[in-house]
């Protein structure tokens, strides 16, 4: 009888153990899976900055460049909690306006720019080198509001995207400051340190653009620029109504690549690379890719442009939250 | 032993000595060198003029000018003018009401002279309020009823109402605009402008901003217009910002009646070069005698200048032998039989592109130049082009006083040898102790006559300037100056030895030579006419020997022949700008007007300077 006891127990005790065991085993299994889920090589989030560091009203193209490329982001899926844009804003209600309210990039003013819809954060003499280089390297005052800080993380790509009035390793903000090129490497730097991104695209449309990244140097980033040293950038259409110039060359080409681009698109940035012409665009465009990890054929233009998550099934439920089963 | 200065107790240094022999040769050369200067100008190696201010835009938008309404505003003008000359005031002011404009009648008096000639008008103004501008800054549109020669501008006028009427039907005013009337061509835009700013008298009720720029508009009667001419100087020299001649040059050449500068079209390029030096040479005088002068009246708005507001006149040149322009001249052509504007859509449309374009600013014209010769349309001379030549002129000038100042005395006070050398400074210090109050009386006592011919007109109340008593006033001037000029040489002889002509030189040139470098910078063109007139004839005054009594009689005769009645007298036309067989006008009072209302430094400058100079010459060449 004792005997037959003391087996019994220890039945239970090794059925126990294995089912300990198997549990443990199981948790252990997915546990295993979701940190191979999240282990992921790719981006979680994208994010955009859109800077324009132009005022007045003759400046009316820079604005719109700014908001061409607004449109088009948002329309490749970044919500306008994840784009950042900094704008004069002075263009739309500005007295010399004659069609009052509106913001044009063609002369057949087929869409209005500032239409509906249009969220700025950063406006009027609020777009400072200051706040752009707090902005990049996350060292906000403590009450700015969420709209106005970048919440990347490590697996955030950004699409930085500049326009206005620059130089050789300068770029005029409006009318009163400079800011640098050496400034822009050491914000990135610093948010590659604080690790505020994955990947960086940066984008700059100004007089000898190339200049401004040409000393980057911190990893993972592709820029790309509108005109090379010693080179202006120029105007596209010229609106004979409004009596100012709507949109320069190079935006202008980049918009239509984008018309044929949307949300599902394989288009790679080798590909919008390869649309850049020297002649229609009258200046030479740069591409710096040392920085960069990836191939260009590689890397897709939704990396950047859109918000394409990746969606991963598992085959059961995973318990997020709740206990373990105890026994 | 160093090389310029001379140590104690040695020999002067070599460079040193030379200098003192030959520098009071080098005056003259650098004198030619300055005038040759001056007649390099006209030389084709001008730079081509350029848009300093990007934010103008100018000529890149559609104009819309021209429709029925516009031109039937023009009717509005037709009701004023049959109200008559004294009613035309309040029927303006009425007629700029009903296009919706904010409209005040100034009434204002004046007198021509110091004093003398009291004179009445109205000026009125209508402001359209930008509707969606701050109101912090105005553009002003101004016409006088007459033109400075005289004939009607109611076609001007006519153009004004067109122009308010097809501004109110537009958005995209950043600033207000201002539609001003005189009916006392300069003098009254002045009196409309100090009540505006609220310099001095009764301030205007109905007012705006800041004024940033003005464009006036003047259009003679004719059947038809040459081109336009484009006037730009102020009353005293000074000139409105290039980028605003040259836009509305642009704007004009896009709607295809181009504005010419003083109305002078260019030589062809083509042309042998001495066309083109004569063509340029004739622009740059008519400048410099608007610069100097300010005396040939264009439009209203030589007054803005005075107060640092860009302003320009856009003016109608009729063509050569049209027969309505010659009747207006002569003031034969009734206001209601004036011909319809001669291609009024083209320079409607040029004002609206001007006016569009000013709107675009942001800030007052800066980015160009305030400091131009324009030997050219489209090229310019900019002060660094200029300048030099006035430099070198005052440059011979001080050369001469420092040579002068050198060589006065007895001989002995220049003797090289070392050992004499403090002997010799106690006897210089001597002789200027003796002769130094000689010299500053003699250029006191010219100075103060000079002074009573600049004071005089203007405190004298009871004496009426008419052209009698102007001539009588003139020669007594005259007259009194020569007495002065014989009595300080009679005094001179007869204390001979307290007296050093060579030190009175020098201490006139350098009085000369620090008017010329300052005037230089303000009004080149008036700089250059007192070094011509003034330091010239100082600077080859007693240049030879004067020994014989003949000599020194022809010398007075020929400073006589450069002495100010005479050269005012003999060259009235061409400074003035009349018509060579127009004898009325009186330079003297024209000038005393011109310092009453607008400052104008001309006849301070004659007084002051130029008179006295050449009494100073007179004297040095009678000196023993």
């Amino acid at each position: 009888m004792n005997f037959i006891r003391a087996l019994l127990r220890l039945a239970v005790g090794a059925w126990l153990a294995l089912v300990l065991c198997a549990d443990r085993t199981a948790a252990a299994s997915t546990k295993r899976q979701l940190e191979q889920l999240l282990d992921t090589e790719n981006h979680t989030n994208n994010w955009a900055v859109l800077v324009c560091t132009s005022r007045f009203w003759f400046n009316y193209r820079h604005i719109a460049n700014t908001l061409s490329m607004y449109r088009t982001v948002k329309r490749m899926g970044i919500p306008d909690s994840h784009i950042i844009l900094m704008l004069a804003d002075d263009v739309a209600c500005n007295p010399r306006n004659c069609y009052p309210a509106t913001v044009f990039d063609h002369p057949q003013k087929t869409t209005d720019l500032y239409g509906d819809n249009v969220e700025v954060d950063y406006r009027g003499y609020d777009v400072t080198v200051e706040n752009f280089i707090r902005l990049l390297t996350g060292r906000v005052e403590p009450h700015t509001p969420r709209n106005k800080r970048l919440l990347t993380d490590d697996k955030s790509n950004i699409f930085i995207y500049m326009t206005g009035h620059g130089g050789e390793d300068f770029l005029k903000f409006q009318d009163s400051e400079e800011i640098n090129s050496y400034d822009i490497a050491d914000a990135m730097q610093q948010m590659w340190e604080k690790q505020r991104y994955r990947e960086i695209l940066f984008v700059i449309d100004t007089c000898q653009a190339n200049t401004m990244f040409s000393k980057f140097y911190a990893p993972n980033v592709l820029s790309i620029g509108s005109s090379k040293k010693g080179e202006n950038s120029y105007s596209h259409f010229h609106d004979r109504d409004i009596g100012v110039s709507v949109i320069d060359r190079f935006t202008y080409y980049n918009l239509k690549f984008f018309e044929s681009v949307d949300m599902s698109s394989k288009h790679t940035m080798a590909d919008l690379i390869g649309t850049y012409n020297t002649t229609l665009i009258h200046s030479t465009p740069g591409v710096r890719t040392d920085l960069f990890a990836r191939k260009l054929e590689k890397t897709y233009l939704t990396d950047f442009f859109g918000a394409v998550q990746e969606v991963e099934l598992t085959p059961e439920a995973f318990p997020i939250g709740q206990k373990q089963a105890s026994i | 032993m160093s090389l310029v200065l001379s140590g104690q107790g040695e020999k002067t240094s070599p460079l040193l000595r030379a200098a003192r022999k030959y520098s009071g040769h080098l005056s003259y050369p650098l004198a030619l060198l300055g005038l040759c200067w001056l007649l390099a100008l006209p030389c084709s190696f001008w730079r081509r003029a350029y848009f300093s201010e990007n934010a103008m835009l100018p000529g890149q938008v559609y104009t819309t000018f021209g429709t029925a309404a516009h031109m039937d505003a023009m009717l509005a003008v037709d009701t004023v003018l049959a109200a008559g000359a004294d009613g035309r005031a309040q029927a303006l002011a009425r007629a700029f009401g009903a296009l919706g404009l904010d409209t005040e009648v100034q009434r204002f008096s004046y007198d021509e002279v110091p004093r003398i000639g009291n004179v009445s008008g109205a000026n009125v103004h209508g402001i359209l309020r930008a509707p969606r501008g701050d109101a912090g800054e105005a553009l002003v549109v101004a016409a006088a009823w007459t033109t400075g020669d005289g004939a009607s501008n109611v076609n001007g006028v006519r153009l004004l109402a067109a122009l308010a009427q097809h501004a109110r039907e537009q958005r995209y005013w950043a600033r207000d605009l201002v539609f001003v009337v005189t009916d006392r061509g300069e003098r009254g835009i002045e009196a409309w402008l100090r009540a505006y700013l609220g310099v001095g008298a009764a301030p205007l009720a109905v007012r705006s901003g800041q004024i940033q720029a003005a464009i006036s508009v003047e259009l003679p009667p004719a059947q038809r217009y040459d081109a336009l001419a484009l006037y730009f100087a102020g009353k005293g020299g000074q000139l409105c910002n290039l980028d605003f001649v040259n836009m509305v040059q642009h704007v004009s050449r896009v709607e295809r009646m181009p504005a010419l500068l003083h109305g002078l079209r260019d030589a062809p390029r083509r042309a042998h070069w001495w066309a083109r030096y004569r063509q340029a040479a004739r622009l740059l005088l008519r400048q410099a005698r608007a610069q100097a002068f300010g005396a040939d009246a264009h439009g209203v708005h030589a007054p803005f200048l005075r107060y640092r507001i860009d302003a320009v006149t856009v003016a109608g040149q009729p063509a050569g032998g049209d027969a309505a322009a010659q009747l207006a001249r002569q003031g034969l052509l009734a206001d209601a039989d004036v011909p319809p504007i001669p291609g009024v859509q083209r320079i409607g449309r040029t004002v609206e592109a001007s006016l569009r374009s000013l709107n675009n600013l942001l800030e007052h014209l800066h980015q160009s130049f305030f400091f131009y010769l324009l030997p050219a349309n489209q090229r310019y001379l900019s002060i660094g082009d200029y300048v030099p030549a006035s430099a070198l002129m005052v440059a011979s000038l001080l050369l001469q006083a420092m040579h002068l100042w050198w060589m006065q005395g007895a001989a002995s006070l220049r003797a090289d040898a070392p050992e004499t050398r403090i002997r010799r400074i106690n006897q210089s210090y001597a002789h200027l102790r003796l002769t130094m109050p000689a010299s500053v009386q003699i250029v006191v006592r010219v100075l103060a006559l000079g002074l009573g011919l600049l004071l005089a007109p203007q405190l004298a109340a009871w004496a009426v300037l008419s052209d009698t008593t102007t001539t009588a006033f003139l020669f007594t001037a005259a007259l009194a100056s020569c007495s002065l000029v014989l009595h300080t040489a009679d005094q001179c002889w007869a204390q001979r030895g307290q007296v050093d002509w060579r030190q009175l030189k020098s201490l006139a040139a350098a009085l000369v030579a620090a008017v010329v470098a300052c005037l230089a910078v303000m009004n080149f063109s008036l700089a250059v006419l007192v070094y011509v007139v003034a330091g010239l004839p100082l600077l080859v005054t007693r240049a030879a020997a004067v020994r014989t009594r003949a000599q020194r009689v022809a010398g007075v005769l020929l400073l006589l022949a450069v002495s100010p009645v005479c050269t005012m007298t003999l060259g009235r036309n061409v400074a003035l700008g009349l018509h060579p067989l127009d004898m009325a006008a009186s330079p003297f009072r024209v000038f005393l007007g011109d310092l009453h209302h607008f400052g104008s430094l001309v006849y301070p400058l004659v007084c002051l300077v130029y008179w006295p100079v050449n009494l100073l010459s007179m004297v040095i060449v009678l000196m023993p």
